[in-house]
C-alpha cells in the first residue's frame, strides 16, 4: 500500500517536472502569436478559406491563425457584439455593407490605413476603396463585389411569348403574364432583413430618389421619386405577383431552378449554381429593368475583411489579412473569385488577367453591366431599420409609397436629432 | 414541547443530506445559468450600453424611455394577443384530449399519447420548417386541401391577417401533447370510484368532467396556465425562422423587439430594462395565479 502511494507521488512529481520544463522550453523559444478568425462561409468558399489558412500557418511561424466556422445568420448580429463584450472577438472577421458603419461608429474595427500598399489603393475598384473607409480612415479591406441581375427561365418565357423585361413597365406585364396558380412571376425577397434592402436599393437609384443629404444631416427619403419606387416594388407583392413567404432564400437560384419562379433578382453568387446544379433548366439573366427614359443600374455588395479595434495583435492581423487577399500576389484573391465562388475582384488587376473567365456563359452579361454598379451604401441601424419598416409596409401592409416614406422619414429625422 | 427543538434520528439526518446533496448541483445550475443572469440584466438595465464601448449609468432612463415607446406597446400589445389566443387554446385543446384519451382503455392508448407526444421532440426550428412547407402559397399541402374543397390559396404566413395564427398553429401543435400528458396523469389520480358513483347517481359524462373531473384536476390547470402563459411570452424562435416578425410587424412580438434592440441596435442597456420589466409582468402574473389556488 506504502509502496503503490510513494510510486504515486513520484510519478506525479515527475509529470509537474516535465510540463514545467516543457512550458519553460516553449516560452525560450517565443509563443507564435494566435489570430482568431472566424468565418461563416460553406461548402466550396469554406474549403477554399481552409486551405489559405493552412497556407499562412505553414509558411509563418511566429503567427498562427486560428479558424473558427460560425453561423452565418448570427455572425453580425448576436456572436461578433457578444464576442466584444465579453473580450472574445475574434482578431479578423468578415464585415458587410449592413454592418459596416455601424461597427465603424462604434469604433469595433482597427484602422489599416498604414496597411494599405499605394499599389493596393491604386489597384482597388475606386468605388470599392471608397466604400470601406469610414472617417477619412480604411477600416475594412474589399475584395468581391456581388451584384444582381434579373435571372429568369428561357423556356418559360418562351412558352408565355414573354421577351425578357427591360423596362419597368415590361418587368410589371412580365411578372403578370408569367404568374399561375403554381408559379410566380417574379421572386424578391420577402422577409425585413438587410438582403430585401440589398435588392431594393438599385430601384431607388433608378428612380432617382435619395436617403440622406451629402451631410448625412438631413433626411431626404420623403420624395416623389421614392414614393414611386415604393409603389412600383410593393405592386408586385400586393398583386401577388411575387412571393409573400418563400420556402428557401430569396437570393438561392433554386427559386427559378426548381420552377417556383419565372423570374428572380439575385446576384453573382448563383451563377455556379446555375450552371452545375440547375444545368438542366435553361436560365439566363439581364441586366435589371429600368424605368422609361433612365438607365440600369445596379449594386454591388459582397464582404470585406476587417480587423478588430481591440485585438492585441493588430499588426499581425492587418498582415494576415493584406496577405489573404490585398497583396502583390493576388493568386488567392483570383482563386477566391473566380473558384470559390463567382463574384468579382475588387481589384482592376484581378480583372484584367482573367478576362477570359469573366465572358463565360452568365459571366458575361454581368460583365457588360458591371460598370453601371453602385457599391451597397451603410447607414446607422436606425436609419436601416427605419428603410426597412417602410418597404415592409407597402409589401404587406397595403401603403401607399407617398405614406411610407412621409412616416420614414419621420422616423429617421427623430433618429438623426 | 413546541420550543423543543425536533431532534432527527441518525437515518432522518442522513436522507436529509442525501436530499441537499441531490439538490445542490441542481440550485448550482440554477444560480449560474437562471438567477445571476437575471440580477446582471437588471443591473445593466441602469446603463447605457452598446456591447462595446464602457458602460454609462444613467439611472431610471432606459425605463422612461420605454413608457414612451410606442414600438414597445405594440410589439407587447402583439404578445398579449398571441397570449389570449395560444394560451386558452392550448388548455382546451389539450384538455380535451386528455379527457378523451382517459377514455381509452385500449392498448390504442399509449400508441395515441406517443403520437400526440412527438412534435414535442422535435426542435423548434425543424417544426417551423415543417409548417413552413404546409403553408407554402402555391405548393404546400394545407392548400391543396383547402382548393379539393373549394377555397382558394391562401398566403398564411405571408399576410398580415393570417400570419399571427398560423404562427399560434404551430405552437398548439407543438405543445399539446405534452400538456395532454400533464393533464392525463391528473386524471389518472382521480379515484375511478368517484366516477363510478357520479355515473351511478345517473350523471351523464359531461355531468362527470364538469361537476368531477374539472374540479379535482384544478393543481394541475393552474400550473398549465401559468407555464404557458409565461411561455408564450417568450415565443421567439419559432418567429425568427417562420415570418422574422413580419409580414410588416404583424408576428413584431415583444421578446423579438427585446431581440431587436438588444442586438440589432446594440442598445443591450434597454434590451435589458425591456426584458426586466417582462420578467416583472410574468411575476406579478404568476404570483396572483399561486395565490388564487392557495385559497382553497
Amino acid at each position: 500500500m506504502k509502496m503503490k502511494k510513494l510510486v504515486a507521488a513520484g510519478m506525479a512529481a515527475l509529470l509537474t517536472i516535465s510540463t514545467a520544463s516543457g512550458a519553460l522550453t516553449v516560452r525560450a523559444e517565443e509563443e507564435p502569436v494566435t489570430l482568431k478568425f472566424w468565418t461563416f462561409q460553406a461548402g466550396e468558399e469554406a474549403a477554399y478559406l481552409e486551405k489559405f489558412v493552412q497556407e499562412w500557418n505553414d509558411t509563418h511561424d511566429s503567427v498562427k491563425v486560428e479558424q473558427t466556422v460560425v453561423n452565418q445568420s448570427d455572425y453580425t448580429t448576436t456572436l461578433i457584439p457578444t464576442a466584444y463584450a465579453n473580450g472574445e472577438a475574434p482578431d479578423v472577421m468578415f464585415v458587410e455593407p449592413a454592418t459596416f458603419r455601424k461597427y465603424a461608429e462604434k469604433g469595433m474595427l482597427a484602422d489599416l490605413s498604414p496597411y494599405y500598399t499605394d499599389e493596393l489603393k491604386e489597384d482597388l475598384l475606386p468605388s470599392a476603396l471608397e466604400a470601406s473607409t469610414y472617417d477619412g480612415k480604411q477600416l475594412s479591406l474589399p475584395y468581391e463585389m456581388e451584384t444582381l441581375g434579373l435571372f429568369y427561365n428561357k423556356d418559360m418565357l418562351a412558352e408565355a411569348g414573354v421577351e425578357p423585361p427591360k423596362t419597368w413597365d415590361e418587368l410589371y406585364e412580365a411578372a403578370k403574364q408569367l404568374t399561375t396558380d403554381d408559379v410566380y412571376g417574379l421572386v424578391l425577397p420577402v422577409e425585413k432583413t438587410s438582403y430585401t434592402l440589398f435588392n431594393f436599393w438599385p430601384f431607388v437609384w433608378m428612380s432617382g430618389a435619395d436617403i440622406l443629404s451629402e451631410d448625412g444631416k438631413e433626411c431626404k427619403v420623403n420624395s416623389k421619386e421614392m414614393a414611386e419606387a415604393l409603389d412600383y416594388w410593393g405592386r408586385f407583392y400586393q398583386e401577388g405577383l411575387a412571393p409573400s413567404s418563400l420556402q428557401i432564400g430569396p437570393y438561392d437560384i433554386g427559386n427559378v431552378g426548381t420552377g417556383i419562379a419565372a423570374m428572380q433578382i439575385s446576384g453573382t453568387y448563383v451563377i455556379n449554381a446555375a450552371e452545375s446544379t440547375y444545368q438542366d433548366v435553361n436560365i439566363g439573366v439581364v441586366p435589371l429593368p429600368y424605368p422609361d427614359g433612365k438607365e440600369s443600374v445596379t449594386v454591388a455588395g459582397g464582404q470585406r475583411l476587417a480587423v478588430n479595434a481591440n485585438s492585441e495583435h493588430v499588426e499581425e492581423a492587418a498582415e494576415f489579412i493584406m496577405w489573404l487577399f490585398g497583396g502583390e500576389d493576388i493568386t488567392h484573391l483570383t482563386d477566391w473569385t473566380t473558384k470559390a465562388k463567382f463574384a468579382y475582384p475588387a481589384r482592376q488587376s484581378v480583372i484584367d488577367q482573367n478576362k477570359e473567365i469573366f465572358e463565360e456563359g452568365l459571366r458575361k452579361t454581368f460583365t457588360e453591366f458591371y460598370v453601371t454598379a453602385v457599391p451597397e451604401p451603410s447607414y446607422s441601424a436606425e436609419v436601416t431599420d427605419a428603410l426597412s419598416d417602410m418597404l415592409q409596409e407597402v409589401m404587406f401592409s397595403g401603403s401607399t409609397g407617398a405614406d411610407a416614406a412621409a412616416a420614414a422619414e419621420k422616423t429617421i429625422n427623430a433618429a438623426l436629432n | 414541547m413546541s420550543n423543543q427543538r425536533k431532534k432527527y434520528s441518525k437515518r432522518e439526518r442522513r436522507e436529509h443530506f442525501t436530499a441537499y446533496a441531490f439538490i445542490i448541483p441542481d440550485f448550482a445550475g440554477l444560480l449560474v445559468f437562471v438567477i445571476l443572469p437575471i440580477v446582471y440584466a437588471l443591473y445593466i438595465s441602469f446603463f447605457k450600453w452598446d456591447l462595446v464601448s464602457d458602460k454609462i449609468f444613467i439611472g431610471l432612463d432606459n425605463y422612461i424611455r420605454m413608457f414612451q415607446d410606442k414600438n414597445w406597446w405594440t410589439a407587447l400589445l402583439r404578445t398579449l394577443k398571441l397570449t389570449l389566443v395560444y394560451v386558452p387554446g392550448l388548455f382546451c385543446f389539450s384538455l380535451l384530449a386528455a379527457v378523451l384519451v382517459s377514455r381509452i382503455k385500449t392498448k390504442a392508448a399509449s400508441f395515441i399519447k406517443t403520437s400526440f407526444l412527438m412534435p414535442f421532440a422535435i426542435t423548434s426550428v425543424i417544426a417551423s420548417t415543417l409548417w413552413m412547407f404546409l403553408y407554402n402559397e402555391k405548393r404546400g399541402y394545407l392548400n391543396a386541401l383547402l382548393n379539393a374543397v373549394g377555397i382558394p390559396d391562401q398566403p398564411f404566413i405571408g399576410s398580415e391577417s393570417q400570419a399571427m395564427v398560423s404562427v399560434i398553429i404551430v405552437l398548439l401543435w407543438i405543445n399539446i401533447g405534452y400538456n395532454m400528458i400533464l393533464f392525463l396523469s391528473a386524471i389518472k389520480d382521480i379515484p375511478s370510484s368517484y366516477q363510478e358513483a357520479a355515473t351511478i347517481d345517473g350523471a351523464n359524462g359531461w355531468e362527470v368532467f364538469r361537476y368531477i373531473t374539472f374540479p379535482l384536476i384544478k393543481q394541475t390547470s393552474i400550473f398549465i396556465l401559468i407555464t404557458t402563459t409565461i411561455a408564450s411570452f417568450q415565443v421567439l424562435d419559432l418567429i425568427m425562422v417562420m415570418t422574422k416578425g413580419g409580414p410588416a410587424k404583424a408576428t413584431g412580438v415583444g421578446a423579438l423587439y427585446i431581440y431587436d434592440r438588444s442586438f440589432n441596435m446594440m442598445e443591450l442597456g434597454y434590451g435589458s430594462a425591456l426584458s426586466v420589466f417582462m420578467f416583472v409582468v410574468l411575476l406579478v402574473f404568476s404570483f396572483i395565479q399561486l395565490k388564487l389556488t392557495k385559497e382553497e
